[in-house]
């Protein structure tokens, strides 16, 4: 029983086994059928219903190749699971052909299966080239591969998308070699191509090789999001510089445009005059006023006007006009697009101004320019100008000899020879960073502090001014000390009465100054009654009557005071400064 | 030191004023040399005798220890230009501009170098007419506009002294017109010294200016070795830059020079 169980899990094993790789399948797909060389082609090979190993690659001799990793899908659908894993591989051609890529074999339950095989167009680079898939791709292209040194190409960009895409940044090539000015604003426009509508963005620059032999444009990128299994819409409903999504998932996707070789020429041995304008130029020269007095002034335009490297045109050279003073005037430009081309015109004018009466002629002025399109120097000029020339004002017609006078040989502009630096200084106060820092702090902080200081003692001075009391108050020490001093002195002089008679003035004008009464004027008893008014304590009160009345005891009455007039002096200071004290 | 050279440097330090010149072909310094008039002296004589590399050291030896003056940064912008370096010299006059405004070797000299630019770029300036309604601005150094701010402030209030506190009528429109000085003057020496006005040099040989701080940004344009742009915002190793035309981006701070006006 045994044996036969174990024989039956291995059939159905077996049995198992076939039904997985019957439902299997392996394919094989690029994301283009066609491309250029260095522009890569993604190979994606499924593997569907199985976990086989790794795809075993045909012989990819033709092309580069880079893994870009693998992924997996699991569906459910009416309860029946599949699954799915895709190996990704990019193919960057080597070179130009149309090649078949063999079949690739993986090996599922033990059993090899291949994909089927597949035709790829690789296109020489150069020209018009494009990068992407089908869904948004980018061109570069030049109109012309061998165009003449300085002859101008269009370099085109262009932006194809029929999704939905967003954040588009392109990285457009430096124009090594070449002079590059822009062709008109970025257009857009619906085209449509191998039956599908596509918004193409484009970008048109002209570009004049500054050099012969190979010159390469490198290659032109191209950053933008693009829609990951969401819904895609219509390719005019967006802007593609703008992010516009929302919710939408999208990845990050660089297409490229590959290099674009160009074999410039070089010119062909130059004629004389030649100063390298390269296009298609017209040459014409106009005179303001062709009759004129001698003395007046009038304006020879030359107008330069075509389609080529007309910014690097310079003036033609005007001949010597001996009978006229010649004035630079104001140059102008005017260049812009037109159609595939840089043209314009450059305007040159002078200011003549006649010598001399008489009839003269401007000759024709010639300009030497490079036809590309003869491939051939082609030499333009203007018709003579005739000039007829009057006597001034003022002048008599009939003096021909000083009229027709040769002219005085006209002064020429100083001739540039050479420009180089003036030389070094050699005298500097090398002061130091910061030095007149502290002054101007100073200088500006200082005014606005002193006069805020005099603004307050003026103020002060001002309300003692008026107001008498507080003056008196302000001063009462002061007239204290000065009575004081004047008694000192007189004791010094031998005249101890009148050293009395001041200390009593001392002290009475002290207290009338204090409480701004007439303190002369006061008995003892007033004086005791109004400083204890004052908040004077009693005591001090008592001792200032007593001194006031033994002090007015000597002055009026003839006595000697209770101590020696020193004494008298120095308790007089001493009350004086309790009572500074004590008010 | 040689006898020669001691000499030389004794002759230097002795000088009665900073303005001493060096007589050409003087020997070069072989000590640290610290005194302003010596290293002046010294880079002027390297200079004349063709060293422009020892020269720059003494140059730049000068500004270390805290010499500011425009002359300093002039000459400093010729040996950078006779020795080939475009962008320090632009740097340099640039700098010798803001400190010598109306020297007219310091602009022939910009000029002559901003010639041999790769780059028609705009030199970055202030608009035309707000030079003219701003000229104490933007004409005079910081060094002019402190001097020419306190002598307004010290007449303003003196005069506004006069006027108020010993009652003199006619002082009153002298404080007046001096008040409309201090508030034009004090305001824009303010501003000078708190928001100096910083400048970029493009000192690679070729840099390309991104949308944003780091390598992995778009590059929007490329500049060359010499172009200015105005200093607008700063990180770490990134600054913003400005161009005279209005286009913006970021740069590598060690691609550029830049300079404190």
């Amino acid at each position: 029983m045994i044996p036969r169980a174990r024989e039956l899990a291995v059939g159905l094993a077996v049995l198992l086994t076939a039904a997985r790789a019957l439902a299997a399948g392996v394919t094989a797909r690029l994301d283009h059928p066609e491309t250029t060389v260095d522009e890569p082609l993604l190979l994606s090979i499924v593997v569907e219903g199985g976990s086989g190993g790794e795809p075993r690659l045909p012989d990819l001799s033709a092309f580069e190749v880079r893994a870009r990793g693998q992924s997996s899908q699991v569906q459910i659908v009416n309860s029946r699971v599949s699954s799915n894993v895709t190996y990704n591989y990019e193919l960057l051609p080597r070179r130009p052909g149309t090649f078949t890529i063999a079949p690739a074999s993986v090996d599922i339950g033990g059993r090899a299966f291949q994909t089927q095989p597949l035709v790829v167009r690789v296109v020489a680079r150069g020209g018009q080239a494009r990068s992407g898939g089908d869904e948004a791709y980018i061109t570069a292209t030049v109109s012309s591969a061998d165009p003449y040194v300085s002859q101008q190409i269009v370099y085109t960009f262009r932006f194809y998308r029929r999704v939905r895409v967003a954040g588009a940044r392109a990285q457009l090539p430096d124009f090594d070699g070449f002079t590059a000015e822009n062709l008109g604003d970025q257009t857009e426009r619906n085209v449509v191509e191998r039956g599908q509508t596509y918004l193409v963005t484009e970008i048109r620059k002209a570009l004049f090789p500054q050099q012969a032999g190979k010159l390469t444009i490198p290659s032109t990128s191209l950053t933008v999001e693009v829609p990951v299994g969401g819904r895609r819409g219509q390719a005019d409903e967006y802007d593609p510089f703008n992010d516009f999504f929302g919710r939408t998932r999208t990845s990050t996707r660089t297409l490229r445009a590959p290099p674009i070789d160009l074999t410039v020429r070089p010119l062909p041995p130059a004629p004389p005059g030649f100063t390298g304008l390269v296009g298609n130029f017209n040459l014409q020269a106009r005179l303001a006023k062709s009759t004129l007095k001698v003395g007046e002034s009038t304006t020879l335009e030359v107008e330069l006007r075509g389609r080529g490297n007309l910014r690097t045109a310079t003036e033609p050279p005007l001949p010597s006009l001996p009978a006229f003073k010649t004035y630079d005037d104001k140059a102008e430009s005017e260049l812009h697009a037109e159609g595939d081309a840089v043209g314009g015109r450059k305007v040159y004018r002078r200011a003549l101004v006649p010598t001399s009466l008489g009839d003269y002629e401007i000759p024709a002025l010639a300009l030497v320019s490079f036809d590309p399109a003869r491939g051939a120097y082609v030499t333009t000029t203007t018709e003579p100008i005739a000039v007829h020339v009057l006597a001034g004002d003022g002048e008599e017609p009939l003096h021909v000899a000083s009229a027709v006078a040769p002219a005085a040989p006209a002064r020429g502009s100083v001739e540039v020879l050479g420009d180089d630096i003036l030389p070094i200084h050699t005298r500097a106060r090398l002061t130091a960073r910061d030095d007149h820092r502290g002054f101007t702090f100073a200088g500006l902080g200082l005014p606005p502090l002193a006069f805020v200081l005099a603004l307050v003692v003026t103020r002060r001075r001002q309300r003692l001014a008026s107001h008498r009391g507080l003056a008196r108050r302000s001063g009462a020490r002061r007239e204290a000390r000065k009575a004081l001093a004047a008694a000192r002195a007189s004791l010094r002089q031998g005249r101890p009465d009148d050293a009395v008679r001041a200390a009593d003035r001392a002290l009475k004008g002290f207290v009338g100054d204090a409480l701004d009464v007439t303190g002369l004027a006061l008995t003892a008893a007033e004086v005791e009654s109004k400083l204890r008014a004052a908040g004077v304590d009693d005591e001090l009160s008592r001792a200032v009557r007593a001194r006031l009345e033994r002090l007015e005891a000597a002055t009026y009455g003839g006595g000697t005071t209770d101590v020696a007039p020193p004494a008298v002096i120095d308790d007089v200071e001493r009350l004086v400064k309790a009572l500074e004290r004590a008010l | 030191m040689s006898a020669l050279g001691l000499a030389f440097a004794l002759a230097a330090l002795a000088a009665p004023t900073p303005a001493v010149d060096a007589a050409p072909g003087a020997p070069a310094a072989t000590a640290q040399v610290t005194e302003p008039a010596l290293l002046w002296a010294l880079g002027n004589s390297a200079f004349r005798a063709g060293r422009f590399d020892e020269a720059i050291d003494h140059y730049r030896a000068l500004l270390e220890a805290g010499v500011d003056d425009g002359d300093v940064h002039y000459n400093l912008g010729n040996a950078h230009l006779r020795r080939g370096d475009l962008a320090q010299a632009i740097a340099a006059y640039r700098a010798a501009q803001a400190r010598l405004p109306r020297n007219e070797d310091v602009e022939a000299n910009l000029r002559f170098a901003r010639g041999k630019l790769q780059d028609a770029v705009a030199p970055p300036e202030p608009p035309a007419a707000l030079r003219t309604l701003l000229f104490w601005h933007y004409g005079l150094s910081e060094r002019e506009l402190s001097i020419a701010a306190v002598i307004a402030q010290v007449l303003f209030f003196s005069a506004l002294g006069l006027a108020v506190l010993a009652r003199l009528r006619p002082w009153r429109w002298a404080a007046s017109v001096l008040g409309v000085a201090v508030v034009a003057l004090v305001p824009s020496l303010v501003v000078r010294i708190t928001s100096p006005t910083r400048l970029a040099v493009v000192a690679a040989p070729e840099l390309a200016v991104r949308s944003g701080v780091g390598a992995s940004n778009v590059v929007l344009f490329r500049l060359h070795e010499g172009a200015e742009a105005w200093v607008t915002a700063g990180e770490e190793d990134w600054v913003r830059i400005r161009l005279a035309d209005g286009k913006q981006g970021w740069v590598p701070r060690s691609a550029v020079l830049v300079v404190r006006l």
